[in-house]
């Protein structure tokens, strides 16, 4: 099986998440769908899923809106990752934004994504 | 096929929950669950976010429970009436395109401002000492108080100083909320494009008309006396109904005259003497009865315009809901049962408008030999009562059981129980509905598509023989009426006759001609008076940019600027004392000055918002 990412799936997000991330990203290598209402979850806010299209770009503009984001410090959220074989996996990501360590290599790192992390900076 | 027919809802921004304009009808999303059905029903406590909804989907009952709400219902049941003679008789369809043309006009026009009264109400409407209040905010004090708030309060304080700090208590809970204020935020992030998205345009619209309006009396700085007078300033305008209603040649007259009319609405806003008439307003108001909400205001219609207005209306009502005149003469003429059945349906449509549906859980319903009934919801039964198989009313005394396990006992209710209400189980719904006339909540318990029950909670004199008087009506109502969600049906149904004859026809080039000039009209209508204070020079500026997503754009994309400005103009609504706004943005990590001397930087820009100091007190423009 081809466990290459090919997307991920950032869930969660509300309608200024996802105006930023139409600015940050081409609109060809996003999508955002809403997320369907469960069932007793009714009352719970309208969030937004973007599906992202893994590349040097949009890893470099998603770190950047993380970075731009960082009101608090410490970054944790449940992503989706899609693999190329078709099956998905959901995964933690927790980064801490204050860290001296770049967060693009530490999102690559996390995301398990074999890319070089120097040509995200 | 697409939609021909506009659709009726008007929703709060997250498009779940929904005010049907013909029907009146509810739907708060937020209310669906069952702990929340039940705290409202027996302890008044809901999920803060749930408030702001509710005022919204509130404010937009109350607006189309008015002369101009009643005027477009009647037009759409005709328009209902006109399709079903167009299938049998093509004569019809000029009866029918005219009836559309005149909903379709008023509609479009009116949308801003409906989501903006609305919004205004979610987020700025603040209770003041005027004797004079806005109905949703004295529906939220009724359903939102919580006994615990009395304690809060000095003894010395009479009832309605006690109420009006209950209701800042409840709104400052609503607002502050973390989701109301990413609401908030996301509002000012809208396009300022009224035809396409209405709701910064419309929220614009009033802000601004209030801004003139303080300019000319300072009384409208109590912004729920500034909601109440707005609302029934449009929506009493029996000008407008008379505009609505005038005889015409042609859809394009037609469409022309309610533009007009609606333009000359807002004109006499600007033209009349504003503070003289609030204080007229505050004086008929007052000699109402309270549950008077279906008069016609007097200093909002002193015209001969505003007199036809009125006899058309009447005209109009008599045309559409009496069997009289319609029904039994067009009977043979048309399909008779398929007529019967619309215009029962139609009766007990208006019958129920006056009803706010809040919310409904999908429930199991149990009755025993003896009358004992359970309610309950995944095998957990959360409520038992006795329904004796009649109609005659109880009065039991109630009571629930706190998180702690205490029990308490909340006052009497009113049970009635329906002949249905036999031995049995099945799958059901409970509603929670509040008459808005009558102020009491009640209950309804459905079985397999039946009425077994109904629990009455009503505050207000509830022995008087009015009152037992009115809820036995409700529960005839409910007896031969349906449920919300079959009066939803109902209206779909009715949507896809007129949309399907409407696409069939030639009516379908007509409509779609007074719908494609609508939208030059409604943008240029809305634009220059929500940006109204911007100078002349900025203008186009300000329009191309925030045409795009509102504050979001102008504020140079700029999130946390955004958010601290949607935080501010909501604290300014609340606690406009700098000393308690300084505490209040601190909390939510944001620094009162600089957010201050980042917004007048971009006044200074576009000349769109200005934060005033007055003496200490702050007023939020934007």
């Amino acid at each position: 099986m081809n466990r290459e990412i090919t997307k991920i799936g950032l869930p969660g997000l509300d309608e200024l998440d996802v105006i930023e991330l139409e600015d940050s990203l081409d609109p060809s290598i996003v999508q955002f769908e809403t997320q369907p209402i469960e069932p007793g979850r009714y009352g719970e806010p309208a969030t937004i899923t973007a599906i992202i299209i893994i590349s040097v770009a949009s890893l470099k503009a998603l770190s950047a809106w993380l970075m731009k984001n960082k009101q608090t410090k410490h970054f944790k959220k449940t992503v989706e990752k899609f693999h190329k074989d078709g099956t998905r996996e959901v995964v933690t990501l927790e980064l801490d934004l204050s860290s001296s360590t770049a967060p693009e290599a530490e999102l690559v790192k996390q995301l398990g994504i074999d890319i070089d992390p120097r040509l995200l900076s | 096929m697409n939609d021909q027919f506009p659709s009726d809802r008007y929703c709060s921004m997250s498009g779940r929950s929904w005010t049907d304009l013909t029907t009146n009808a509810m739907f708060l999303s937020e209310v669906q669950r069952t702990g929340d059905l039940r705290k409202l029903f027996v302890s008044s406590k809901s999920p803060d976010h749930y408030r702001p909804v509710f005022l919204h989907e509130a404010t937009h009952h109350w607006c189309f429970l008015s002369p101009v709400g009643s005027t477009l219902t009647y037009l759409r049941f005709r328009a209902c009436k006109h399709a079903l003679k167009a299938q049998k008789s093509p004569g019809a369809l000029s009866d029918l395109l005219d009836d559309l043309v005149r909903y379709e006009v008023a509609t479009s026009l009116m949308r801003p401002l409906a989501e903006g009264l609305a919004l205004f109400a979610q987020f700025d409407a603040t209770p003041s000492a005027s004797s004079v209040q806005s109905a949703p905010l004295t529906w939220s004090l009724q359903f939102f108080k919580e006994d615990a708030d009395e304690l809060r309060f000095s003894a010395s304080f009479d009832q309605l100083e006690r109420d009006m700090r209950s209701l800042l208590l409840i709104l400052a809970d609503a607002r502050l909320n973390e989701q109301t204020l990413k609401s908030k935020a996301a509002l000012l992030a809208k396009r300022l494009q009224p035809s396409v998205d209405c709701y910064l345009a419309g929220y614009l619209f009033v802000k601004n008309l209030r801004r003139f309006g303080l300019s000319k009396s300072t009384r409208f700085l109590e912004t729920d006396l500034f909601l109440t007078y707005l609302r029934n300033f449009f929506y009493h305008d029996l000008g407008l109904v008379a505009a609505l209603l005038e005889p015409s040649i042609s859809e394009i007259r037609t469409a022309n005259t309610i533009a007009m009319a609606f333009q000359k609405r807002i004109d006499q806003f600007f033209a009349s003497d504003l503070a003289t008439n609030l204080a007229r307003f505050e004086k008929e108001i007052a000699g109402l009865e309270a549950n008077e909400t279906t008069h016609f205001l007097e200093i909002f219609n002193n015209t001969p315009t505003a007199r036809l207005g009125l006899e058309r209306l009447r005209a109009l009502s008599d045309e559409v809901l009496s069997d009289e005149i319609n029904g039994k003469s067009d009977q043979n003429e048309n399909d008779g049962e398929h007529w019967n059945i619309l215009q029962q349906i139609q009766q007990n449509i208006f019958l129920r408008r006056p009803f706010m549906h809040l919310g409904s859980l999908p429930v199991s319903v149990s009755i025993d030999n003896d009358g004992l009934s359970t309610i309950a919801q995944d095998n957990s039964t959360f409520m038992a009562l006795r329904l004796k198989g009649d109609t005659e009313e109880e009065k039991v005394s109630f009571y629930y059981n706190t998180p702690t396990g205490d029990k308490v006992i909340k006052n009497f209710l009113y049970v009635r129980g329906t002949p249905d209400a036999t031995e049995g189980r099945g799958e059901g719904s409970i509603d929670l509905y509040f008459s808005v006339f009558n102020t009491y909540q009640v209950v309804t318990i459905t079985r397999e598509g039946k009425l077994v029950g109904s629990i009455f909670f009503d505050r207000v004199d509830p022995d008087s023989e009015a009152k037992r008087n009115s809820r036995a009506e409700f529960m005839e109502l409910q007896r031969v009426g349906v449920q919300l969600e079959q009066i939803d049906k109902v209206d779909k149904d009715l949507t896809e006759a007129l949309n399907e004859i409407v696409e069939k026809n030639w009516i379908k080039i007509s409509l779609n001609h007074v719908k494609g000039s609508l939208t030059d009209i409604v943008d240029n209508l809305y634009l220059q008076y929500s940006l109204s204070f911007v100078p002349s020079d900025k203008l186009d500026e300000c329009k191309k940019i925030m045409s795009k997503r509102g504050y979001y754009e102008l504020l140079g994309k700029d999130r946390s600027t955004l958010e601290a400005l949607a935080l501010l103009d909501i604290c300014c609504s609340l606690l406009p004392f700098r000393e308690r706004l300084t505490e209040i943005l601190a909390a939510h990590n944001v620094d009162l000055d600089t957010t201050i001397a980042t917004l007048n930087k971009y006044s200074k820009q576009y000349g769109i918002l200005e934060v005033i100091d007055l003496n200490d007190w702050l007023v939020c423009l934007i």
